[in-house]
């Protein structure tokens, strides 16, 4: 096969090769077959040719034998013989000799005497009366042998002889003797008829004559005869032996086929008076047959070889080509191109097998396809499962949901409605491919979607061909839509749409579980953000309980963690921190002073500069703090934050002494939000600061206390106008409940505190009983006690005590205006107002508490 | 060798092709190839010179056909009772003939001459010493000046046209001797002559001439026999050579007498030893 590459490379070369080979194979040993065959044959038709042209010709020699020999004896009964002798009666004798022969018409007539001496003679041997023309042992066979013809040597001259005796008068035996001249003419006589070459040897096997016929070897041939070749000698050798059969000779380069044969007149093994045959055939014209029919044969079988070449070319083709279609698709197949196609017409084993293919690529394709879509199916629920576990705002989530859906469904619309959970109405949450920003709610009332949450089942609606124009979903415009209802386990709270605008888009049932699937992805993402939402609410109202815990400790920093608050998440929006470190900057900045609890009132409360030990004391609390969050597990690192948080960028801070990057970032920027609070926030003892002021004491303290960058940040948001419209719109706010009981009670302690400084402890307790009486008149839940307003026992709403603190006040006034005059109880007032912190003082104007003149 | 191979491929090739059509052909070469069968019969003396002029007339389509016969008489009865279409005549027309109311041509006035056989080695004889050996006066050539050799004397029967001119001009009432041989036809005594050794006999002129007859032809009284002596009439043993034919004779017969009697013919004839009628 490597011998032969192109042989292993093509089906139709493996067929159509060996199959010529074979017939090659078949059609050479045929024609030897048959050319071997026909030799034989024509050679047995040559030897029979000439063993049948030799005896043909030794019967002519024999009846010529036997004409002679009863012409003699016609001649020798004519013959009337007076007294012969020489050479008186010869005319007369030749001339009866001549007469007889006219009648026997043969080459010579003789008359010899019985010793052999002529006595006249007529025909072609010219015989002179009175000579001996046969000689020796010849003269003795022929006066033996009478009742045979003799072949014997006439004057030199080779010739068949048939002898009768002629008695003289006086009983003298005289030899009649007719001859026939055997020469090569009397060959070419014999030989009439055949194309055999004929040649006579006498006993002692000289050559006597020989004929060749037209265009049979000629020249050659006859000097083979002549001459006494080998070949000749070994013929008239098995001749004699009785042994004759046909031998080929070769004789100038041409082959013939001679065959010799004995012939004798009497006694066989009589060597004198026999003579020996050898006809001779040519194979020319056999030879040409043979090389006719050879060619013919031949041609023949290259014929039926080029023919089933053909044949075989043409089969072996319309079975490779096919199967070389069948194999290129299956390549294509391979590759992965499900849409290669075999077309082969017909309605054969071929032909099927490419329907078959066509088949197996269809349903091959139909899978692959199906497959595609699945992993892209699944690839995008990971996907989406992903970006549902990474957001917790609710509309993000709801977006990327809608787009995963979108992409896995391959089509353009869709959109996401919720149940309101305080209004119970239906709201469309996100969308996509339509714009259902400003949806009606009759329209999202009528919609698939209220149906789907109604029912809590899926809707599809494809739409019929011959319905067009007809809208599936008449709110988003889609032709082809699918619903599933958002389920948890409170019930349904929402559904997903998904639809196209393509007539020709149907949904399964298959897509049905499949967007059910993602709904119920969705449904537990929703529930999640739900749960991690009360979760941080839950935090922050304790983590603001615990400040306000702190504040309630120390009422000269009440406000402060608020405050603090403000400036660090102003920072950490200024700094681009993250969501999550925003909320724990926002808990460390509630909770950074919760440490003081475990401070001594004493030092805490304690007005003026305090002493080394109570400064210690003091330095003590940010720790205080980070033990008590330590244990609390917060979803962020509060404590740290909160250690940290008086530490100085160069180190000079406490209590770990932590500088520049060791520091917590978001303690670094609490530190600053902390001191800038304590700038600018008023305190019992003192004014804040102003904003200006508070700048430049930052500015200098970068680097030192401060963190550079944080301070830039913080600068940067300070003197940006939003912050500035921020406090002012701050100001603007209504005040709430908790706070305008904070600022009556604060008003109302500050006044009751200037009473007693001006008046006196005893003008102070008759106030305050004045107050409680009238309080209790008027059946409001609130008593002075110790100079403080607290609330007596028994519930309250916070808009009852607002009113009861606001009254309480008014009270109050009434009760130092009573006391004192009207004058100091403005004075009062305006002292209390001037204790306030400012955000306090601004809530107060708003609740009507304004400084009097 | 090679370009015989090619012939022996392209002669298969087209052997197929052709075979049918060769068949048909064939037949209808056979149908066309029958020519006109021209009986001949009579003297066997005109024989030679008739053969001489069908041989050589270019007339297509025609077969000669010589039946041998006994003689003058049966030619001229047999185109007579229409068997024959040309009687070959070694001799005039007997009046009884002549009534038949045939056509006849003569052809040639044929000398009748002696031949020798070339071993007597003589060339001149006298009408005597012919008649001398016919008579037996003379058995052995010695006595002639010739070689020893025993005279074989050959004749020709009476009733035969030669012997009979042989008669009139030399044997006149000679009477043969009993010892020669008579033999019947003139090929019999041409080869006997001419075959044996010391042999003399008397046959036409232009057979041995025609026939290139190995004898010699001696003079006789002088006159050697030739068509000049023929013609001359020096040479005076001559008989016509003619041929009868129908008074309706076929157009291949007439083309074959105008062919004969034309000048051509003539000068064939006489370089044959024939001596052509002026």
């Amino acid at each position: 096969m490597r011998l032969l590459p192109w042989l292993s490379r093509h089906l139709h070369s493996q067929i159509v090769v060996p199959l010529v080979l074979a017939l090659m194979c078949v059609g050479v040993v045929a024609t030897l077959v048959a050319v071997s065959l026909i030799g034989m044959i024509i050679t047995g038709w040559i030897d029979e040719n000439a063993g049948s042209t030799s005896t043909s010709a030794i019967h002519v020699l024999r009846e010529q034998g036997d004409d002679l020999l009863r012409g003699a004896n016609l001649a020798a009964q004519s013959m009337h013989l007076g007294e012969p002798s020489l050479p008186s009666d010869t005319g007369e004798l030749t001339a009866q000799l001549v007469r007889a022969n006219s009648s026997l018409q043969e080459d010579n007539l003789m008359l010899l005497d019985e010793s052999g001496v002529l006595m006249g003679s007529t025909g072609r041997l010219q015989l002179r009366p009175g000579t001996k023309p046969i000689a020796g042992k010849a003269f003795t066979a022929i006066s033996l042998a009478m009742a045979s013809p003799v072949f014997a040597e006439v004057d030199g001259i080779d010739a068949l002889c048939g002898v009768a005796t002629v008695t003289g008068p006086e009983g003298q035996t005289y030899l009649l003797v007719l001859s026939t001249v055997v020469d090569d003419a009397y060959l070419a006589t014999l030989a009439e008829g055949s194309h055999a070459s004929l040649a006579l040897y006498d006993a002692e096997r000289n050559h006597v004559a020989c004929y060749v016929p037209a265009g049979l070897g000629g020249e050659t041939l006859t000097a083979m005869f002549e001459g006494h070749s080998p070949e000749i000698s070994q013929v008239l050798d098995h001749a004699e032996g009785g042994r004759s059969r046909t031998e080929a000779i070769e004789v100038a380069g041409a082959e013939y086929r001679v065959i010799a044969e004995k012939v004798s007149f009497s006694d066989p093994d009589d060597s004198v008076g026999n003579m020996y045959l050898t006809t001779t055939v040519g194979t020319a014209v056999t030879d040409r047959t043979r090389v006719t029919t050879t060619t013919l044969i031949t041609m023949w079988s290259i014929l039926a070889v080029v023919a089933l070449m053909g044949l075989g070319y043409y089969v072996a083709r319309s079975v490779s080509t096919p199967l070389e279609l069948l194999s290129s698709s299956a390549a294509q197949v391979a590759e992965g191109d499900f849409g290669a196609k075999v077309e082969i017409t017909g309605s054969n084993e071929v032909s099927d097998l490419a329907r078959n293919f066509n088949r197996m690529t269809d349903s091959l394709r139909e899978r692959s396809e199906s497959l595609t879509k699945k992993v892209l199916e699944l690839a995008t629920l990971y996907e989406m499962s992903r970006s549902l576990g990474s957001t917790l705002e609710l509309e993000t989530l709801l977006d990327s949901v809608l787009d995963s859906a979108l992409r896995i469904f391959d089509v353009e619309i869709g959109y996401i409605t919720m149940i309101d959970q305080e209004s119970g109405k239906l709201e469309v949450l996100a969308w996509k491919g339509t714009d259902l920003s400003r949806a009606a709610d009759a329209t999202v009332r009528n919609s698939m979607s209220e149906w789907v949450i109604r029912e809590g089942r899926p809707l599809i609606f494809n739409p019929q061909t011959e319905q067009e124009g007809l809208q599936g979903d008449g709110m988003s415009g889609a032709l082809a839509a699918l619903c599933v209802p958002l389920t948890s386990s409170e019930g349904t709270i929402g559904s997903i749409t998904v639809g196209s605008r393509n007539p020709d888009q149907r949904f399964s049932s298959d897509d049905v579980r499949l967007l059910a699937t993602i709904a119920n992805h969705v449904t537990i993402a929703v529930g999640n953000i739900g749960l991690f939402s009360s979760v941080q609410e839950a935090y922050l109202a304790t983590v603001r309980a615990l400040a306000a815990a702190v504040d309630a400790k120390d009422p000269y920093t009440r406000g402060h963690s608020d405050g603090v608050a403000a400036y660090a998440l102003r920072i950490g929006e200024a700094m681009h921190f993250s969501a999550e470190q925003m909320v724990a900057l926002e808990m460390a900045a509630y909770l950074h002073d919760i440490g003081k609890i475990g401070i001594s009132e004493d030092i805490l409360l304690k007005p003026g500069k305090l002493t080394d030990a109570e400064m210690s004391q003091m330095r003590h609390h940010p720790l205080i703090g980070a033990n008590i969050l330590k244990p609390v597990a917060f979803p962020w690192p509060i404590a740290p934050i909160v250690r940290h948080h008086h530490e100085h960028f160069n180190g000079e801070g406490y209590p770990a002494g932590l500088k520049t990057e060791e520091i917590p970032i978001l303690a670094r920027v609490l530190t600053v939000a902390d001191a800038f609070e304590a700038m600018v926030a008023d305190r019992p003892y003192r004014r804040g600061r102003s904003q200006q002021e508070a700048i430049l004491e930052l500015r200098r303290c970068s680097g030192a206390q401060f963190d550079p960058r944080v301070i830039d940040a913080f600068i940067q948001v300070l003197e940006s106008d939003d912050f500035a419209m921020e406090v002012d719109s701050h100001d603007e706010e209504d005040v709430g409940p908790d706070e305008a009981q904070a600022v009556y009670i604060a008003v109302a302690d500050a006044m009751f505190a200037s009473f007693r400084r001006l008046g006196g402890p005893r003008l102070a307790n008759n106030l305050e009983r004045t107050v409680n009486d009238a309080l209790r008149v008027e059946d409001i839940m609130l008593l002075i006690q110790a100079g403080h307003l607290v609330s007596r026992d028994g519930e309250s709403s916070d808009e009852e005590l607002s009113a009861h603190l606001s009254r309480a006040l008014v009270l109050m006034g009434e009760g130092i205006e009573a006391a004192s005059g009207a004058g100091l109880a403005d004075h009062f007032m305006n002292e209390a107002l001037d204790t306030l912190p400012e955000r306090m003082r601004a809530h107060a104007q708003r609740l009507g508490l304004a400084p009097r003149t | 060798m090679r370009r015989r191979r090619y012939l022996h491929i392209a002669l298969a090739l087209t052997l197929a092709a052709t075979l049918g059509a060769c068949e048909k052909s064939s037949v209808r070469t056979e149908a066309e190839a029958d020519p006109t069968v021209i009986r001949i019969s009579g003297s066997s003396a005109c024989e030679p010179l008739l053969r001489l002029l069908t041989d050589t007339s270019d007339l297509p389509d025609v077969e000669w056909r010589y039946i041998s016969s006994p003689g003058s008489r049966s030619g001229i009865e047999g185109v007579a009772a229409g068997e024959l279409e040309i009687g070959e005549v070694s001799r005039l027309l007997r009046p009884e003939e002549e009534a038949l109311g045939l056509t006849y041509t003569q052809l040639s006035d044929d000398g009748i001459v002696f031949a020798l056989h070339p071993s007597v080695g003589l060339s001149e004889l006298t009408t005597q010493q012919v008649r001398d050996i016919y008579a037996g006066a003379i058995t052995n050539w010695q006595e002639l000046g010739g070689p020893d050799l025993p005279t074989v004397v050959l004749d020709r029967n009476e009733s035969e046209p030669a012997k009979v001119i042989m008669r009139e001009h030399v044997f006149e009432e000679l009477a043969i001797d009993s010892r020669v041989a008579s033999l019947h036809t003139e090929t019999d005594i041409v080869r006997g002559v001419e075959q044996t050794v010391g042999a003399i006999g008397y046959f036409s002129l232009g057979y041995g001439v025609s026939r290139d007859i190995k004898v010699t032809y001696p003079s006789l009284d002088g006159v050697s026999p030739s068509v000049e002596t023929i013609h001359n009439g020096s040479y005076r043993i001559v008989r016509p050579l003619g041929l009868v034919t129908a008074s309706d004779a076929d157009p291949t017969v007439l083309a074959l007498l105008e062919w004969a009697t034309s000048q051509t013919a003539a000068d064939l004839l006489e370089s044959n030893g024939y001596a052509a009628v002026q």
